[in-house]
């Protein structure tokens, strides 16, 4: 981000904050409710943004433990002070531009709603995108004085074009002509009621016009469209913010781009890949949630039989709740969790390689170019055995025994795994590679003490109590290996087979055997989401981060944490610094979630950002 | 000769313990083709590494050392006389297995960015990177005295021109699914984005923030003097 554009985004911010703190001394009447705002405008629409209760969001989010943050996080205090003066020029322009003290203009002139629209140039070669701007004010007097206000500036700078009257179902309204300041866009302004209308074309806003002196929403209405319908399936009623996008309104555009491209080029071909995709696409819809914490969910449905195969295959490759959510820990300081599978995806691959091989010469070609890299044969051939579900977490170390020099965290990877091939009474991969872990692990000990001279590493295997040495199945043990690691004498390295040939490994007897333990504390439980966990249910991919819990273990002082940039060659002053910015990011907030659930025909992304007061 | 012939004689050579300046036609072959130089300045690398350091001496009785050790150690901990791995043969074939699939494991990393690292006839430039860092560490004196190893300049040059050289190869020999996808996406959403982020320039612009907004009409200069 420049410096220009990033000096204009914090303005912007810095103009919100103080028009919502200003709304919050100045509560006015809310204005009377018209139409749904989406009901003005056609189901052709390209995008469509609305904002529902901007001002009270606003006042929400400053108040909210997440605002009181970051009003206290030291970069924005700088910032602050450092533009106070620029902030001030801000609110005087907005006041020399509007009339209204920028401490009133969120609460009386933006009001509660507000729709911009986009719609896609109908030639994008000569044409220019259309758009909407509808704000409904608090204040309708205050409304009209506005937009005489910036009448009256526009021609002072000579961007007036002129007015109109239109007449429409009894009613007279009068439309002024604006233009921009390079004088390449127009802009039509008026006033229905307490609603301001801002069109950049003159049959837009007439149509608009038409559509709200309608007392029924016309069929033809955004407001009536299935897909916008079906996008609002489920809104967030705290939802500062709801994003549309209509996927049919692009089709030809995108066609027409298309056609420009070379035929049979690598370009035209990736660039027909996004298109049939987007052709198979319904809606994608966002949302945004401000306080009580900040929460982005984006929803994109398709229809599944229209994508392409190779897309469909990833898709159902990548769908389904991942079972090794329910497996992380509450108290995880970072947790990831996925499903993929990977037998199903090396198969996609390797068919994709060899038909493109095919195509671009002699089958001996695409033969050579697996006989010269077999590595790459092996790996396609290991894959099936891996997955579905995957997963892994890093916690605080639980063992209070742990000897000096050790990490002051455990790490945890697990990964499902299957026979190597589909149907078969065969073990389970991780079964077949157990023992020869063991093996290799085995000769890593001998060698390393041979080589030292003293019996510094070992491996030995553990019950699942971790204390007596069972016989029975190997899977049922946890393998320990002491003394291998480089430069991290004490470091263990512990592995495991469950009995759902589940692989385990982890930097800690304890973390592995943990890890499969029946848990009374699950992430799951606590992902900062709604009571019911919205539509995500049982996430497909999860990433977490519990800077609150960083917080708590970066307060056991500087070695604590030390291990996150031990292999960095950091000298004593460059380990502080960092440490204290990490301090500095992680009181911002105490929990960080993104979560995704994929269906056949829908994907669903949260990003939720939580501080608790 | 020709660029698919240059690699198999190449290799007879070596295994001849011939030196290549005996190989006219090798050297010959390289003063042409950019490809086949850089492909032999790896290998005249990677010998210059392997020679430079001293085989050491085996100690007397190491094999024996390794079989009497290794044997206990196939025994699981906890287990006294239980064999865990019943099929001698298995594990060696495993452990072998496992080798090659670390090493494969290190191939796919090294070629993370969607390129072999070294294919017939073409250097990549990476490979070529680190195998003249490995000739300057361990022979410079080689590096300089070697009519056919180039300065590091050309190496730069070419590691540069490689990917306009990739342009020209069928595809298969180097896409891989997945790479560069995002900017594909971006690139075909453009129809989609350009007129998006022109309307909402607009109307930026007609508020006065947008280009040749707040600063251009003496806002900021108004903050600063104030």
């Amino acid at each position: 981000m420049s410096h220009r554009v990033g000096n204009l985004f914090w303005s912007a911010v810095g103009v919100i904050l103080l028009t919502a703190a200003a709304h919050a001394a100045d509560k006015t009447g809310q204005p009377a409710r018209e139409a749904p705002l989406p009901a003005w405008i056609g189901d052709d629409v390209g995008i469509c943004l609305e904002f529902d209760g901007l001002p009270q969001n606003c006042l929400d989010f400053y108040e909210s433990p997440l605002g009181k943050r970051l009003r206290g996080f030291p970069p924005v205090v700088a910032w602050r002070e450092q533009h106070r003066a620029q902030l001030a020029a801000i609110r005087a322009e907005i006041e020399r531009r509007t009339g209204v003290p920028a401490k009133d203009l969120c609460g009386r002139l933006i009001g509660a709603r507000v729709l911009f629209a986009i719609w896609p140039p109908h030639d994008p070669a000569i044409d220019k995108p259309s758009a909407l701007l509808l704000a409904e004010a608090g204040d309708r007097e205050l409304l009209q004085s506005t937009l005489e206000r910036l009448t009256a500036v526009r021609k002072k700078a000579g961007k007036w074009r002129g007015t109109q009257t239109i007449e429409l179902a009894g009613n007279s309204y009068t439309v002024e002509a604006l233009a921009s300041d390079d004088e390449q866009s127009e802009f039509f302004i008026t006033s229905v009621n307490s609603v301001a209308v801002i069109a950049t074309s003159e049959p837009l806003l007439r149509n608009v016009l038409e559509r709200c002196a309608d007392s029924e929403p016309r069929t033809t209405s955004l407001a009536s469209s299935q897909a916008y319908l079906a996008s609002r399936e489920r809104p967030t009623k705290e939802a500062a913010a709801n994003l549309f996008i209509n996927p049919r309104a692009w089709d030809d555009a995108l066609e027409a781009d298309l056609k420009q491209k070379k035929p049979g080029s690598e370009e035209a071909r990736s660039q027909a890949a996004v298109v049939a995709v987007w052709r198979a696409t319904d809606y994608v819809a966002a949302s945004l949630q401000v306080a009580p914490r900040l929460r982005a969910e984006l929803a994109w449905k398709w229809r599944s039989d229209a994508l392409p195969p190779a897309v469909r295959e990833v898709v159902a490759s990548l769908a389904g709740p991942s079972e090794f959510v329910e497996m992380l820990p509450a108290d995880a300081l970072v947790a990831l969790a996925g499903r993929a599978d990977f037998g199903r995806l090396a198969r996609l691959v390797v068919a994709e390689q060899w038909s493109k091989a095919a195509a671009s010469g002699p089958r001996s070609d695409a033969q050579a170019h697996y006989n010269d890299h077999p590595e790459t044969l092996l790996a396609w051939a290991l894959a099936p055995g891996l997955g579905p579900a995957w997963g892994g977490y890093l916690t605080a170390a639980r063992d209070q025994a742990r000897a000096e020099g050790s990490p002051s965290v455990d790490v945890v990877f697990g990964m499902e795994t299957r026979a190597l091939e589909h149907a078969s009474d065969r073990p389970a991969l991780a079964r077949s590679v157990e023992p020869l872990l063991h093996a290799w692990f085995s000769a890593a000990v001998a060698a390393v003490n041979r080589q030292s001279g003293a019996p510094h590493a070992s491996i030995r295997s553990l019950g699942r109590s971790l204390g007596a040495q069972t016989p029975g199945d190997p899977g049922d043990e946890v393998t320990v290996v002491t003394g291998i690691v480089p430069h991290r004498p004490e470091q263990e390295l512990a592995y495991r087979v469950d009995e759902r040939d589940r692989l385990w490994i982890g930097t800690s007897a304890a973390s592995v055997a943990q890890a499969t333990a029946p848990r009374p504390d699950r992430l799951l439980d606590n992902l900062p989401l709604d009571a019911d966990r919205g539509p995500i249910g049982t996430p497909s991919g999860l990433a977490y981060v519990n800077l609150a819990a960083w917080r708590t273990l970066a307060a056991k002082g500087r070695a604590a944490i030390d291990f996150l940039w031990q292999d960095q060659r950091l000298d004593e002053r460059a380990k502080e610094r960092k440490y204290r910015e990490l301090l500095a990011v992680a009181q911002l907030a105490d929990r960080l979630l993104l979560a995704t659930h994929l269906d056949d025909s829908t994907v669903r992304l949260v990003l939720a950002i939580s501080a608790d007061e | 000769m020709r660029c698919e012939e240059f690699e198999a004689r190449l290799n007879e050579v070596l295994d001849e313990r011939r030196a290549l300046s005996s190989a006219a036609e090798i050297e010959g072959h390289a003063r042409q083709c950019g490809g086949c130089r850089e492909l032999l300045r790896l290998y005249e690398a990677m010998l210059a590494g392997l020679t430079v350091d001293k085989v050491p001496a085996v100690p007397a009785g190491l094999t024996a050392r390794i079989v009497s050790e290794a044997a206990p150690s196939m025994l699981r901990p906890g287990r006294d006389n239980v064999k865990i791995l019943p099929f001698p043969r298995l594990v060696s074939a495993m452990s072998l297995a496992a080798a090659v699939l670390l090493f494969a494991a290190g191939w796919l990393w090294l070629n993370r960015g969607g390129e072999p690292a070294f294919k017939k006839g073409q250097a990549g430039g990476a490979d070529v990177a680190q195998a003249d860092h490995l000739r300057q560490t361990h022979r410079p004196e080689q590096a300089k005295s070697n009519p056919v190893s180039a300065n590091p300049g050309p190496i730069a040059a070419n590691a540069r021109s490689d990917k306009h050289e990739r342009a020209a190869l069928p595809e298969a020999e180097w896409a891989q699914p997945g790479t560069e996808w995002a900017q594909e996406v971006a690139n075909g959403l453009q129809p989609v984005t350009r007129p998006t982020v022109g309307a909402i320039n607009g109307f930026l612009n007609l508020w006065g923030i947008g280009d040749r907004g707040i600063r251009d009409r003496g806002v900021g200069d108004q903050g600063r003097r104030s």
